[in-house]
């Protein structure tokens, strides 16, 4: 067991927490009202290598283990989630692609990405949230590919996206299909709770049919890898939610040393300080749970879809108690805009409705209870 | 790297235990109970069995000479056998408590004299660690019992309860302040070793649970012991560093008890898994809550065993762990404190029946919350690392 970051993940996390202390808190508000991320922080975070990270050989410069993208998300949702969230999601398609596709598709789209195309996954459904082993979108087989049948949510830029991934169920286990960029599907943007940096849609397909040559993997595409590639997928969920939860738990604690009532700081007062130890102990458990998850994907443990589950919906939960107990420490003033742990709380209401931890994660732990 | 890999070595003493809880404590789990005490030969046997094991007798020295932290062995280690039996582990002879006090405190020396020499696996040997008194539990700054030089010797006068194998040990580890003046800074540990003239023990505990494990008060009443008992040795006089080495040895011995707890919890939690799917019927309108139940208490027992191995892995990289010490110590039996209560509500009255050892399990968990620092303690020594200390 060793729990030390490696010299690249450790300058990885300097650099990027420099970055999100001071471009992406400053731009956070203004991105939420223009209802997108900013063009410069886009930029930057592309020429970093570190929004499309796919290896040198497909034009990047470097891909990502499960734990290093863990480390990532964590960092810029610590700056902010929602500008995290559309950041990441042309690299999360990226990753797919680089993870479970044919090399004719790495070739084709992965430059497309790195040269800042905008790319996103459409996976999370009302029901099954990010469940990627009980999808309800069907692909259902036409010869000479599918037709794609679904509903799906919080689809970054599904608008504009140049690669646009589409995830479906079956029997076989989950597929993953790339949908031509000039739709045949009906995008409508969401107007959204929390996460408004991120500029997502809600996509109906309506039978829209796809090639063979469309599935990621191809016809011989192995299911495992698949899975896989979708689980690690998920668990930038985990990382978006462990950097809101350090964030709100960090600046209530901070408060809690500055700001005196009857005559002490009110971090002196243990309904105050129990508050913030518990959703740090809550927060750091969820993140070894999430590198616990990331090195059993890496690992290919056939039971990585446990930790994998288990890990997001620890981590969504230590989201929404660490922001609820930042406005909650902070009385009005954190319901106030002036500060951002009413945004951070919105933030986590929608990445929990999202990922629906319990409905979800919880839900496909407890399948393991049913009767034979 | 960041990496969760058990190595061979502690893969191999998990598997040991693990067979050697399911062999030898499990079945013997309802009697000791219902006995309050477990008989010697089955102790002798026990330690004969668990000889040389590191999760067993937990804190061993490397070949180089100075203490060698084993955390992670006790963590790995206490996990299984307190699946095993919570009450049982405690009657495995061993140095318990007193291995990370001694080991953190004391003098190489000492470390010889009341571990390596005593501890030696030639028969069964106990050690306890007597910190609580009545008036003082979590405030351990508070104690009353002092230790008085007297020439070569210091007298012990004062009652300490609450200590496990307090009757039996061999070595016990007595927290004692030389100058009751001087708040924490009299504060030292001192090693009495069994039949010392004047230390008589008192009244033996009734407990909620874990009943087959002994409490028992200890009377000093001039209790006269050499002066190099004091561990640490001379370096001990100095101001200030005998309260932070009671401490400095609840660091250590923390992430071990939140593995034990963790280990209840996991036992607990298996049985109702398989009592359910064998027991509840599929379309039954209880089902789907029972598996949502279920799945938290998974997540958050396996949420704990992840802290409790981070401290320990910290602790065996000599990382300061106090804050990560007490977040195990806080969540271990929190989390198997709910994996408790939930099997009991899932049997429903087959769970407070006697018949299943989960009533015994919701009785053994409850103390786990309260030793070693009540969980409100841990999330003070949390708070304050966080927050600093706020007047």
């Amino acid at each position: 067991m060793d729990l030390r970051p490696t010299e690249e993940q450790q300058a990885l996390i300097d650099v990027l927490h420099d970055f999100a202390g001071t471009e992406i808190r400053a731009a956070a508000r203004a991105c939420e009202e223009a209802g997108e991320v900013a063009e410069p922080i886009r930029k930057a975070l592309l020429e970093m290598g570190v929004a499309v990270p796919v290896s040198e050989e497909h034009g990047g410069q470097g891909s990502f283990d499960p734990v290093t993208s863990l480390i990532v998300a964590e960092e810029l949702a610590w700056g902010d989630p929602g500008i995290a969230y559309g950041v990441l999601a042309p690299g999360v398609a990226a990753a797919l692609i680089e993870r479970a596709g044919t090399p004719a598709q790495q070739a084709e789209l992965l430059p497309v990405l790195t040269a800042g195309g905008r790319g996103a996954v459409a996976l999370a459904e009302r029901d099954a949230g990010w469940d990627v082993f009980r999808l309800d979108t069907v692909a259902a087989p036409t010869g000479s590919g599918a037709a794609l049948a679904g509903c799906k949510y919080a689809v970054a830029d599904a608008d504009t996206a140049a690669v646009l991934l589409v995830a479906a169920g079956g029997e076989q286990g989950p597929s993953l299909w790339r949908v031509p960029p000039s739709g045949g599907f009906d995008a409508r943007l969401e107007d959204k709770l929390g996460l408004r940096s991120a500029r997502t849609f809600k996509v109906r397909l309506d039978g829209l049919e796809v090639s063979e040559g469309d599935r990621i993997g191809g016809p011989g595409g192995d299911p495992e890898v698949l899975t896989r590639a979708l689980l690690a997928a998920k668990l930038v969920n985990a990382g978006l939610a462990l950097g809101l939860a350090r964030a709100a738990a960090e600046y209530a604690a901070r408060y809690a040393q500055e700001r005196t009532a009857f005559g002490r700081p009110i971090g002196a007062f243990q309904a105050i300080s129990f508050k913030i130890a518990d959703r740090v102990t809550d927060l750091e458990a969820a993140r070894l749970m999430a590198w616990e998850a990331g090195c059993a994907l890496e690992a290919r443990r056939p039971d990585a879809g446990r930790s994998v589950m288990a890990a997001c919906g620890h981590a969504v939960a230590a989201a929404a108690a660490a922001s609820d107990d930042a406005v909650q420490i902070l009385g009005g003033h954190g319901y106030m805009r002036d500060h951002p742990v009413e945004l951070w709380y919105r933030d986590a209401m929608t990445l929990a409705a999202l990922d629906a931890p319990w409905l979800v994660g919880d839900l496909f732990l407890a399948r393991a209870y049913e009767p034979a | 790297m960041i990496d969760f890999v058990l190595d061979d070595r502690m893969q191999e003493l998990q598997d040991f235990l693990h067979s050697f809880a399911a062999e030898e404590l499990r079945p013997r789990a309802r009697e000791a109970d219902l006995r309050g005490t477990v008989e010697p030969g089955v102790i002798a046997r026990l330690g004969e069995m668990a000889g040389g094991r590191a999760g067993i007798v937990p804190e061993g020295r490397s070949d180089g000479g100075g203490p060698r932290s084993d955390g992670m062995a006790s963590v790995i280690g206490n996990e299984e056998l307190a699946w095993g039996d919570a009450a049982m582990i405690l009657n495995i002879p061993g140095p318990g408590l007193v291995g990370p006090s001694i080991n953190s405190s004391g003098t190489p020396d000492q470390q010889q004299r009341f571990l390596l020499d005593v501890f030696d696996g030639t028969q069964p040997r106990f050690g306890a660690l007597a910190v609580t008194e009545a008036q003082a539990g979590s405030d351990v700054s508070n104690i009353r019992t002092t230790a008085l030089r007297d020439g070569d010797a210091w007298v012990l006068n004062g009652t300490k309860v609450f200590c496990t194998n307090g009757a039996r040990a061999d070595v016990l580890v007595v927290n004692a302040t030389i100058d009751p003046a001087a708040g924490r800074a009299g504060q030292k540990l001192f090693v009495v070793l069994k039949g010392t003239p004047g230390m008589k023990v008192g009244k033996i505990e009734k407990k909620l649970g874990l009943a087959a494990s002994e409490t028992a008060e200890l009377v000093f009443d001039g209790c006269r012991i050499p002066f190099d008992h004091i561990l640490g040795g001379e370096a001990a006089l100095r101001p200030a560093s005998g309260f932070k080495g009671t401490m400095r040895a609840f660091d250590a011995s923390r992430p071990g008890v939140g593995a034990m707890a963790v280990g209840i919890g996991r036992a607990a939690f298996e049985y109702v898994s398989e009592w359910s799917r064998a027991e509840i019927p599929r379309h039954s309108r209880r089902r789907p809550f029972v598996e949502a139940r279920l799945a938290t208490v998974e997540r958050e027992l396996a949420a704990a065993r992840l802290l409790c191995r981070r401290a320990a892995w910290m602790a065996d990289n000599r990382i300061p762990n106090s804050k990560e010490a007490s977040m195990a110590k806080a969540s271990g039996p929190a989390a198997a404190l709910r994996a408790c209560t939930s099997a009991i509500e899932i049997m429903g009255p087959e769970g407070y029946s006697k018949e299943h050892l989960v009533e015994k399990w919701f009785r053994d968990i409850k103390v786990y919350d309260i030793f070693e620092g009540t969980g409100q303690i841990q999330r003070v020594i949390i708070a304050r690392h966080i927050l600093g200390r706020l007047e």
